[in-house]
C-alpha cells in the first residue's frame, strides 16, 4: 500500500489558518514549559511569528479565507528588506524568520494611514517592543541546542506570545 | 580614532529621474515595448481580483524603494489594476531577493528548434536579455511560468520546455 504522505495535504497558508496554528502552537508550548521550556520558547516564538504576520496581511487587505502563498510573501519581505523605516533601519532584517522583521512591516504599514489611533500607534509600539524582547531569546536553530533558558528569558517569550495571541484581531 | 563614514547606495530621486522613469513605465503600459525598458509582471492574487506588481528594470539602480514604489503607483493610477503591492527592482535585486523563482528553458536535447526562431520567441516572452547575449526568461510566479512554456510548446510543437525553481535553502517558514 502506498505511503501517504502528510505533506502533501498541507493547505495554502491564509489568517485564519496561521491564527488558528498560532493558538495551536501556544498550547503545545504550554503543555511543554515546565519540563522542557527550550522546547516551549521554540514553539511561543512561531506563535508570535503567525500572530503577526497574519495581522500584516490582514491590514494589507488579504480576507481570513485568501490564500497566502509563497511568492507573495516573498514580494512583501523583500521589499521591507529594502525600504527604511523611520529609526532609518530596514524595515525588516535579512532572517528568515523575523518575528521584529514582522512586527515593525506591520506597524510601518498601518502607520501610513492618515485614520490611525493614537491607542493603535501605541498598541503596534508595544508589539514592536514585545518582538524585540522575545527575539534576544529565539532562534529558529535553538531547535538544535541543548541550552537551559533562565526564567526571566522564558517569560520573555511566553508573555509576548500570549499578548500578541490575546490582541491579533485588533493589530 | 578614525570616523568611517559610510555612503548610501541610494539618493532621493531627482524630479527629472522620477519623470523618465515614470514616462518608461507608463509607455510600457501603453503597449508600446521598447528595448532596455520595464519589464512589468501583474501576479493576480488568489481568489482576489486585485494584482501584485512587479517592475524589473536596470534603470531602477541606485533609486530608493519607496521612489520606485511610488513611481510605478503613479503610473498605475487611473487605469484598470487593483493594485495590492508594488515593486521594482534591478533584475540582479529580483535574482537575489528571489523575486523571479520560475525560469523556463528549453531541454537539453532540443537539436531540432532554430536557435533564431527560440531567441525570438524567448525575447517576446519577456526574457532578460544578458550582455553576452544569453538570454534568462523568468517569472514571478508558477501560473505564469505555465502559461509561457504552453505558448512556447504551441509555437515549437516538437519541442519540450521545462520550468527550473530556484529557492535559496531557509529562505522561509514553508
Amino acid at each position: 500500500m502506498a505511503v501517504q504522505s502528510l505533506i502533501d495535504h498541507f493547505a495554502p497558508d491564509c489568517i485564519w489558518r496561521l491564527e488558528r496554528a498560532a493558538e495551536l502552537r501556544f498550547h503545545d508550548a504550554e503543555a511543554l514549559n515546565v519540563e522542557h521550556r527550550l522546547a516551549a520558547i521554540y514553539l511561543y516564538g512561531y506563535c508570535i511569528e503567525m500572530c503577526l504576520a497574519a495581522a500584516f496581511f490582514r491590514a494589507a487587505g488579504f480576507h481570513p479565507g485568501m490564500p497566502i502563498d509563497r511568492d507573495a510573501r516573498q514580494r512583501r519581505m523583500s521589499l521591507a528588506r529594502v525600504t527604511v523605516d523611520s529609526d532609518g533601519e530596514p524595515i525588516m532584517g535579512s532572517d528568515p524568520h523575523p518575528l521584529t522583521g514582522w512586527a515593525r512591516l506591520l506597524r510601518w504599514h498601518r502607520s501610513a494611514s492618515p485614520d490611525i489611533a493614537p491607542d493603535d500607534i501605541e498598541q503596534l509600539n508595544r508589539a514592536v517592543k514585545l518582538s524585540e524582547r522575545a527575539y534576544l531569546h529565539w532562534r529558529p536553530e535553538m531547535r538544535y541546542k541543548t541550552i537551559a533558558p533562565s526564567p526571566s528569558q522564558f517569560q520573555d517569550v511566553r508573555f509576548a506570545a500570549q499578548w500578541l495571541l490575546q490582541q491579533r484581531e485588533s493589530l | 580614532m578614525p570616523v568611517i563614514r559610510g555612503e548610501s547606495r541610494f539618493r532621493p530621486i531627482t524630479p527629472d529621474a522620477y519623470s523618465r522613469l515614470l514616462a518608461g513605465i507608463s509607455t510600457e503600459l501603453d503597449g508600446q515595448t521598447a528595448s532596455g525598458g520595464p519589464t512589468i509582471f501583474e501576479i493576480p492574487l488568489s481568489q482576489s481580483d486585485r494584482k501584485d506588481i512587479l517592475v524589473v528594470w536596470n534603470d531602477f539602480r541606485g533609486i530608493r524603494a519607496e521612489d520606485r514604489t511610488r513611481v510605478i503607483l503613479e503610473a498605475y493610477a487611473g487605469r484598470e489594476v487593483a493594485v495590492a503591492h508594488a515593486m521594482g527592482a534591478t533584475y540582479g535585486e529580483a535574482i537575489q531577493q528571489q523575486l523571479l523563482p520560475y525560469a523556463v528553458r528549453p531541454r537539453n536535447d532540443e537539436g531540432g528548434l532554430a536557435p533564431e526562431a527560440v531567441h525570438s520567441a524567448m525575447v517576446r516572452e519577456g526574457a532578460f536579455v544578458m550582455t553576452d547575449g544569453r538570454l534568462d526568461l523568468r517569472f514571478p510566479s508558477r501560473r505564469m511560468a505555465t502559461d509561457a512554456l504552453r505558448r512556447l510548446e504551441t509555437m515549437f510543437p516538437d519541442s519540450h520546455w521545462e520550468i527550473g525553481e530556484t529557492f535559496v535553502m531557509d529562505a522561509d517558514w514553508s
